[in-house]
């Protein structure tokens, strides 16, 4: 790499990040007048989710908690996202992976851990790449518009763990409330440095740097770029695009799936129907945002996931509803939504991944 | 010798379908010229919550729907700025606006969880609402109901036979010589993206006025993407789409007959069925589509860059 194209990406990267940054200052400023309209004190809930998000061990601990899952499902939409799909039903594909994983655990309970994670692991990667998979052969064999079939999934999602939780799964023992049984000790994975932490996080981080080296510098990354750019020009060259498009997107499901198994398996501990208030909508916003850049979904998770494990704390001490959550979140992603076109006018130098436009 | 089951399961298709077919009757319009909008969702949410507050505060139906009109149209507006003015992704902006409509409607909507509001009754219309089967399946409904019968007509001839659906179609399909031809691309694209939100957004108020007469977070519970979804299985054509959407009402309307007759079936899987059904619609759709083009708008999706 040369030394001017060396310098061109790193002013590009600092336009980015200064824009980015603006949007957000932005972003705040419209959710603060929103504060003021319906009288809450701005400033005050500010500080107070920046507290609660990085003030102290403990709040940097549940940041990263939040943060998993809506890093692992922004991988999943950029791996959809790199062969030209874009994957809207990452919450559906998570909750697959929560049944799949709740199978295991309560079917084999008394199981040793060394049998039952690996088996819940890949019970709940099965069951999301079955759920992404079912978009991507009607995609990839009849040209079905996966955005709709993927989001529409979400809700039949829903209404699985519904159906289960109220039904064939419900914890007999507590008949009014639906949920599992809480899972064995074994069922349960560690938590790390005395906190919520759990290896859901680790597989995150090395599972997007994994794909940082995969995607430019291996020949089946080549391949992912070259469909993911221009599907036609792959197809004439005899690149194998079915089978690309169909693998990413099992792939994408499976790795969705293991945010619903680390949010039951380390977090809740059972199945019930809470146990995402949408991540794999977050999580689809955050790999926008990154530019499908899964170093970038690193950071941005990190940071979306302190919004909302703060914002969600800051709504048990201030009895704001949960709802201001996300009332934040859209109007920081609209703003970054709109900066989005300036900061690429500024920085025309990038060279980016293309991501996928709309085709209907 | 009608079934008194079959007469209700279809009564109750055409009322379950309104609410969607006013959604997809307004994506029609904005996907016609060349902008979807993914955000129907959170459009419709910020409808049925701005049509039941105000409807409670003035007691007046009428008003409520009025306001869910323009709350509709103004976050409609939004996804304009973001697509048009800023040629932001239209999937991605629609996303954000299912998350902010959702968000905001239940922020305002606490405060009308379990109130009473005065709600539209069914009027049976006279000589045909007499008319047997066809009468109480079509003509003893609210004026929303009836309305459709107007609005959806109205829009094929806006569509078809006026300039203004010309200028629609045209920007939809190929904006550079819609452009070249004087037609104002981004003019046309605003206008047809606030007034399909607007119409969405008066679906939204259907849902908490008239269908479940009260507010209830997320009610809307997916109509606005399945909106989307059969505007594709339509072809883009209004009067078609009342036909896709009374087949969703069907679907939804038959689960909640099973349910109240009692079946063993759990209320949960039952529930599948419309999600179901419109993936199944949505994918004969898009073969037949792939066969003979239905009149997919060229530059859907597509943003208009007149510098380029």
């Amino acid at each position: 790499m040369s030394t001017v194209s060396f310098l061109k990406n790193i002013r590009a990267a600092l336009i980015s990040i200064a824009g980015s940054l603006a949007a957000i200052c932005i972003g705040l400023l419209l959710v603060a007048i929103f504060l003021v309209a319906v009288g809450r004190n701005p400033v005050e809930t500010y500080i107070g989710i920046f507290t609660s998000a990085f003030g102290g061990s403990f709040a940097i601990t549940e940041t990263f908690v939040a943060a998993t899952p809506i890093m692992l499902t922004a991988l999943a939409v950029a791996i959809a996202g790199w062969v030209g799909l874009l994957n809207v039903g990452a919450e559906g594909q998570l909750y697959l992976g929560a049944i799949g994983a709740t199978m295991i655990a309560i079917t084999i309970p008394n199981a040793p851990s060394w049998q039952m994670i690996p088996a819940m692991f890949v019970v709940a990667c099965l069951f999301g790449a079955v759920w992404s998979g079912v978009p991507a052969i009607l995609r990839a064999k009849f040209g079905v518009n996966e955005t709709i079939v993927t989001l529409l999934l979400n809700y039949v999602a829903l209404l699985l763990v519904e159906f289960l939780i109220h039904g064939p799964w419900q914890d007999p023992s507590s008949s009014s409330w639906p949920q599992t049984m809480a899972f064995s000790d074994a069922a349960q994975l560690p938590h790390l440095f005395a906190s919520r932490v759990h290896p859901g996080l680790f597989i995150g981080i090395v599972m997007a740097v994994f794909f940082a080296f995969l995607i430019p510098m291996t020949k089946p990354g080549f391949i992912i770029r070259v469909i993911g750019g221009n599907p036609k020009a792959a197809a004439y060259a005899h690149l194998p695009v079915v089978k690309y498009i169909i693998i990413s997107m099992l792939v994408s499901g499976a790795i969705a799936a293991i945010a619903g198994f680390g949010q039951v398996s380390a977090i809740e501990g059972r199945l019930r129907s809470g146990i995402s208030p949408g991540y794999g909508y977050t999580g689809f916003l955050v790999c926008w945002l990154a530019r499908h850049n899964p170093l970038a979904i690193i950071i941005v998770s990190i940071f979306v996931g302190g919004l909302l494990s703060g914002a969600d704390s800051l709504q048990l001490s201030t009895k704001l509803p949960f709802a201001t959550v996300n009332i934040m979140q859209g109007t920081i992603f609209l703003t970054l939504l709109m900066f989005e076109n300036i900061i690429q006018r500024f920085s025309s130098a990038t060279v980016e991944a293309k991501t996928p436009e709309a085709n209907i | 010798m009608a079934d008194p089951f079959i007469v209700a399961v279809l009564a109750g298709a055409v009322r379950s379908g309104t609410a969607v077919l006013y959604a997809a009757a307004g994506e029609v319009i904005t996907e016609r010229s060349g902008i979807i909008n993914l955000g129907l969702e959170g459009i419709m949410l910020v409808g049925a919550v701005s049509g039941i507050a105000i409807a409670s505060i003035t007691g007046s139906p009428f008003i409520g729907i009025s306001a869910a009109f323009v709350g509709g149209g103004l976050l409609g507006l939004v996804h304009a700025i973001l697509s048009i003015r800023f040629q932001a992704n239209q999937i991605a902006s629609g996303i954000v606006l299912t998350i902010l409509g959702g968000g905001l409607s239940a922020f305002f909507g606490i405060a009308y969880v379990g109130k009473q509001i005065n709600s539209f009754s069914a009027v049976k219309i006279p000589f045909l609402g007499d008319i047997p089967f066809i009468g109480s399946i079509f003509f003893n409904h609210d004026i929303m109901v009836y309305g459709t019968y107007i609005l959806i007509p109205l829009l094929a001839f806006l569509l078809y036979k006026t300039k203004l659906g010309l200028a629609i179609r045209a920007v939809g399909e190929d904006p550079d010589s819609a452009s070249a031809a004087g037609i104002r691309v981004s003019h046309v694209r605003y206008f047809a993206t606030i007034f399909g939100a607007a119409l969405a957004g008066m679906g939204g108020a259907y849902l908490s006025l008239v269908y479940a007469q009260g507010w209830i977070e997320n009610m809307t519970a997916g109509r606005g993407l399945i909106a989307v979804g059969l505007v594709l299985f339509a072809g883009w054509d209004p009067l078609k789409a009342m036909f896709g959407a009374y087949l969703f009402g069907g679907a939804q309307s038959l689960e909640l007959r099973l349910q109240a007759i009692g079946t063993d079936i759990s209320p949960y899987i039952l529930g599948m069925i419309p999600y179901l059904l419109i993936i199944i619609v949505f994918t004969i759709g898009t073969i037949r589509q792939r066969k003979v083009n239905t009149g997919s708008p060229t530059a859907l999706g597509l943003p208009y860059n007149p510098n380029k």
